[in-house]
């Protein structure tokens, strides 16, 4: 399916940085981050399917923007790749440095992509572990480890970082 | 606004990154990095496929999505003798067909002549590809206590409303070849029933609206008690169901009830909730007691089959699920998502049957037998079309395999489920565009590769930590 330009700027305008940031939380590389992102929306354009709304498109994207975000990552062929992230850090704005989001960004990828999805896009549990593809109970414990291993890492609190409450 | 979503909203494209964005959605341009999609066809495959007599769609309105369908495939999903079959007003033609011998995807378009029953292309449908020979392999091996080797899909992959034609996709995935895949050239499509207007739902249930209190309840018809509807009505993000109470009955049970559409057909559509526990976040998912015992806390809230009823009252249809969980485990539970689907047309029931003759893309297999991901991978069995493995049971197919080309260009494949019994397990690829396997230098699975030169596979590499 062709695009037209203003019908690419909505998709792009609605989508971009959100997939980017969850791409970005995955695989904590901003190149793979903006090809995974790229690669989800071309497959939507690619595609056409009907949804239930537009909440049932945005949860198709993110889950196809980690699928690939988890396909990049396994690659035996990577390696023999060149790193183009200074390339990547031109088209995106970062944040900030903190130990927040640095503390965040040593979490392994799924306790990573959990808090994301949980106090970022403020999804239930039971959404997230639609997105991601396993059981709720998975979500929680990631999230409640995730959350325990942040409070190690910033010396015990995470005070005004994240929200108190869970579930 | 905490911390943590501050500095996330801070990550963003610049409008540099957006505008390549945009261009790149506008050309549907893969990402492009270290290495180039290998969208060119080796100069001697290339010149094995004939254009010309592809079928095309007889709608031009799905003549575009169909070739988004094909992707790379359009040139060799030929069609010789497609049939017209014409019953209940609604005319199935053959557009477009292709097999390996294994995995075989045949489209078809349903046109309706009588009026616009289709409607938007929200079509389930019932029907299947047969093919005798590995019908009888298959036959044979259920008579000999071995279980059958095949798996089907069947879907509405688009709708024309200006030719009121919505194009339909078969497929058949037999996990065993035949001795003599020649013979699966000629198949047979057979339709049953076309259910239009059959709509997937997905939504969030509201928060915060579940009291301990005893909601209003009144008994039924058949003596099951439902709950007196409107007592805590919201919105949900579809149009095909409201919530409209949702508390503890006079039963002691979790009641959910839901509004449907005023045209929903009762015994056709259904939509389902779980509830899920808060304590299960305490327990440790790697431990087998842990996965027992929130194993039983499930079957606790849930039963083993889900107590649904859909009644009419004051011109209004609702279904309502009640679950046995009680009023003192509310603390306790997490009900955040209805799913299912929602009818709201009558089904058209007839016989399509559709004689196909389809080419048959040369399958290649290759013996490996080497460990893959801690599993054995026995043989790659490959087309044009797609990629199965065999082995000892590991289904790969979760994650997409990637076919490295000689000139350095890659083709991913999307993995499409497993097939395990004792005797025999397969896992399969699907491509989008052909592979032409005498130029493949690699297959790529969760990370291993495994080399191909000369027709065969050389030692197993394994991916860096």
């Amino acid at each position: 399916m062709e695009l037209t330009e203003e019908q690419a700027e909505e998709l792009v305008e609605r989508y971009a940085d959100l997939l980017l940031r969850v791409a970005y939380s995955w695989t904590g590389n901003l190149a793979d981050a903006q090809d995974a992102c790229q690669t989800a929306l071309l497959k939507l354009v690619a595609s056409p399917r009907q949804f239930g709304g537009p909440e049932g498109q945005k949860a198709w994207l993110l889950r196809v923007t980690i699928n690939e975000c988890k396909s990049l990552n396994r690659s035996a062929w990577r390696r023999r790749r060149a790193s183009l992230e200074e390339a990547a850090l031109a088209a995106v704005q970062m944040p900030e440095p903190s130990d927040l989001l640095e503390a965040v960004q040593k979490l392994p990828p799924k306790y990573r992509t959990a808090i994301f999805l949980r106090y970022y896009e403020g999804y239930a549990v039971g959404e997230i572990a639609q997105t991601l593809g396993v059981k709720p109970a998975l979500v929680s414990t990631w999230l409640a480890r995730g959350r325990e291993k942040l409070k190690t890492m910033l010396g015990g609190e995470l005070d005004g970082a994240l929200p108190e409450a869970d579930g | 606004m905490e911390r943590y979503q501050k500095q996330m909203d801070d990550l963003r494209y610049a409008e540099q990154g957006k505008k390549k964005l945009v261009q790149a959605l506008k050309t549907a341009e893969a990402p492009r990095r270290a290495y180039r999609r290998g969208r060119m066809l080796a100069a001697g495959l290339a010149a094995a496929l004939t254009l010309g007599t592809a079928a095309l769609a007889a709608s031009p309105g799905l003549r575009e999505l169909l070739s988004q369908q094909l992707g790379g495939f359009e040139p060799i999903a030929r069609v010789e003798d497609g049939a017209v079959v014409t019953d209940q007003g609604i005319e199935m033609r053959v557009v477009s067909a292709m097999t390996d011998g294994m995995a075989t995807e045949i489209y078809i378009e349903a046109r309706d002549l009588q009026g616009d029953r289709l409607v938007d292309g929200g079509v389930d449908v019932m029907g299947q590809i047969v093919q005798p020979e590995a019908d009888r392999l298959s036959k044979n091996r259920a008579e000999r206590g071995m279980v059958s080797a095949w798996t089907v899909r069947e879907e509405c992959v688009g709708y024309d409303p200006e030719t009121k034609t919505a194009l339909l996709r078969f497929g058949r995935y037999n996990n065993e070849r035949l001795e003599e895949p020649e013979s699966l050239q000629n198949m047979t499509v057979q339709i049953s029933y076309l259910q239009p207007q059959y709509y997937r739902v997905s939504a969030a249930l509201p928060q915060g609206l579940l009291a301990a209190d005893t909601l209003k309840s009144f008994a039924l018809e058949d003596g099951r008690l439902a709950l007196e509807p409107n007592q805590t009505p919201a919105k949900l993000d579809t149009e095909l169901a409201s919530l409209s109470s949702l508390g503890f009955a006079q039963d002691g049970r979790l009641h959910l009830q839901l509004e449907l559409p005023a045209q929903a057909r009762r015994e056709n559509s259904r939509l389902i909730a779980t509830v899920y526990s808060k304590r299960v976040e305490s327990l440790d998912m790697s431990k087998e007691e842990d996965i027992e015992e929130a194993n039983r806390i499930g079957r606790a809230y849930n039963g083993d089959v889900l107590d649904t009823v859909i009644f009419t009252q004051n011109g209004r249809i609702y279904q309502e699920i009640s679950f046995p969980a009680g009023p003192e485990d509310l603390e306790d539970l997490i009900l955040d998502q209805i799913y299912g689907f929602v009818v709201l047309a009558e089904p058209i029931q007839g016989n399509w049957e559709l004689p196909v003759t389809v080419p048959l893309q040369r399958q290649t297999a290759i013996e490996v037998g080497q460990k893959v991901d801690g599993a054995l991978v026995q043989d790659l069995i490959l087309s044009p079309l797609s990629l199965y493995i065999t082995g000892d049971g590991h289904n790969y197919s979760r994650n997409p395999a990637v076919v490295y080309l000689k000139d350095g260009g890659r083709i991913e494949g999307k993995g499409q489920g497993a097939f395990v019994s004792p005797e025999l397990s397969a896992c399969r690829w699907q491509f989008d565009q052909p592979v032409d396997w005498d130029q493949v230098a690699g297959v790529e699975i969760n990370g291993w590769l495994i080399p191909i030169e000369g027709g065969q596979a050389g030692p197993v590499e394994a991916p860096k930590e």
